[in-house]
């Protein structure tokens, strides 16, 4: 079976093919050269080494960010984590992705957890609530635009939100708070420190 | 009022059946008015039953996008329409261009006010530590990225950090061991693991 692309000279194809052999290794599906770097480091075996690869490419493919699952992986062996906890980290990543839900915000709190030496069951522990609030800060701003009200600053204000709930403000308080600065037009540094008393 | 925007955020949502009654109500309200929309809804709705159907994991075959690739027309990647184009839409694409340019230069300009990196002091009395760093969101929690430098014999250390708006948190760690929270910091927050952060918040 040949494959025909009209218009474009024999050595644009071979560079195009070239190219594509040095990109798809990043774009998942085959090994991540990188990856297997970082893997290597941890205790990992070559079985769960693989399974590190397909959670990182579907990752990939759900959206996140090359550097940014990178980092993850690599701040999950620095945390000492298992297997088990390291792919329901990608695997937490990717589902953010999909929901189209900060990704940077989720990877800070297991930054924050394995900096702290705390031990990996609780850090993901954490970080799995991080992502907990985080949907739970995109529906209480999508109830507000149900609502009527335009948040043009949605996505700043999506991992306050996140946060303020973690810290212990209830739904309700944000969800007033917000109605609230949106109904009086307060701009998103203002909402911010009602949300941050 | 939902805009078309609203609806993709809030689909997945949507067709997991996480809404509720009132917002579902909403939400098919635009979906009903909107062609495009309509549309979104419908393809997912099929894909998702599909999906469905197929149950368990399908191993893809190593082969598959050569053989899609070859099978396709060759027209898929002929420079007809291109060239359709140029021939007909190059005067007013160019008349497009300048005018979207203008309003593209105009945004971006607003853009990078609005998320315009803010310089932020942070000061910390430590008069018996040998380093103090910063660690905190901005900076992946790194102890090793972010240095204080002694400002005064009297133990006064202070660093400038570039920060676009938003809230951060944070904590100073002495001598790469003691974590400790900003005693100047106006909200603290439990960080999950037992201590606490400190809270910046940078006004844009």
């Amino acid at each position: 079976m040949r494959l025909r692309l009209p218009g474009i000279p024999t050595a644009g194809v071979v560079i195009v093919l070239l190219a594509g052999l040095l990109v798809a290794p990043a774009v998942g599906g085959t090994t991540n050269r990188a990856l297997e770097r970082v893997v290597a480091k941890g205790m990992f075996s070559a079985d769960e080494g693989a399974r590190m690869q397909r959670a990182f490419a579907a990752a990939r493919q759900a959206g996140v960010e090359e550097r940014d699952a990178l980092s993850l992986v690599e701040t999950c062996v620095e945390g000492e984590f298992d297997a088990s906890q390291a792919l329901r980290m990608l695997s937490i990543a990717a589902q953010l992705a999909l929901e189209k839900l900060p990704v940077d915000s989720f990877i800070a709190k297991v930054e924050e957890g394995v900096s702290k030496r705390v031990s990996a069951d609780r850090v993901v522990q954490v970080a799995e609530r991080r992502a907990l609030m985080l949907n739970k800060a995109k529906l209480i701003l999508n109830a507000l635009v149900l609502q009527g009200f335009a948040i043009d600053d949605r996505d700043e204000l999506l991992p306050d939100l996140a946060a303020a709930l973690e810290a212990g403000r209830t739904p309700e308080e944000a969800r007033t708070i917000l109605s609230e600065a949106l109904k009086s037009g307060e701009r998103i540094g203002s909402i911010r420190r009602k949300l941050f008393p | 009022m939902l805009f078309c925007e609203d609806v993709e955020m809030m689909l997945q949502d949507y067709l997991n059946g996480y809404l509720l009654p009132s917002q579902r109500e909403v939400l098919e309200a635009h979906v009903r008015g909107c062609g495009e929309c309509r549309e979104l809804v419908a393809g997912l709705t099929r894909l998702e039953s599909r999906l469905d159907r197929l149950g368990g994991e399908v191993d893809v075959p190593s082969g598959l996008s050569r053989s899609i690739l070859a099978a396709l027309p060759a027209q898929a990647y002929g420079p007809s329409p291109l060239r359709r184009a140029l021939t007909w839409g190059a005067g007013p694409a160019f008349v497009v261009l300048l005018v979207v340019g203008g309003f593209l230069v105009k945004g971006k300009n607003q853009l990078q006010e609005r998320f315009a990196e803010r310089v932020v002091e942070v000061v910390f009395t430590a008069p018996q530590a040998a380093s103090v760093t910063i660690v905190g969101d901005f900076n992946g929690w790194d102890p090793s990225r972010t240095r204080l430098v002694r400002a005064s014999h009297e133990g006064l250390w202070r660093a400038r950090l570039r920060l676009a708006p938003g809230v951060y948190q944070y904590s100073f760690v002495l001598d790469g061991t003691a974590w400790v929270s900003d005693p100047l910091a106006k909200t603290m927050l439990a960080d999950g693991f037992g201590g606490k952060n400190s809270v910046i918040i940078v006004d844009s």
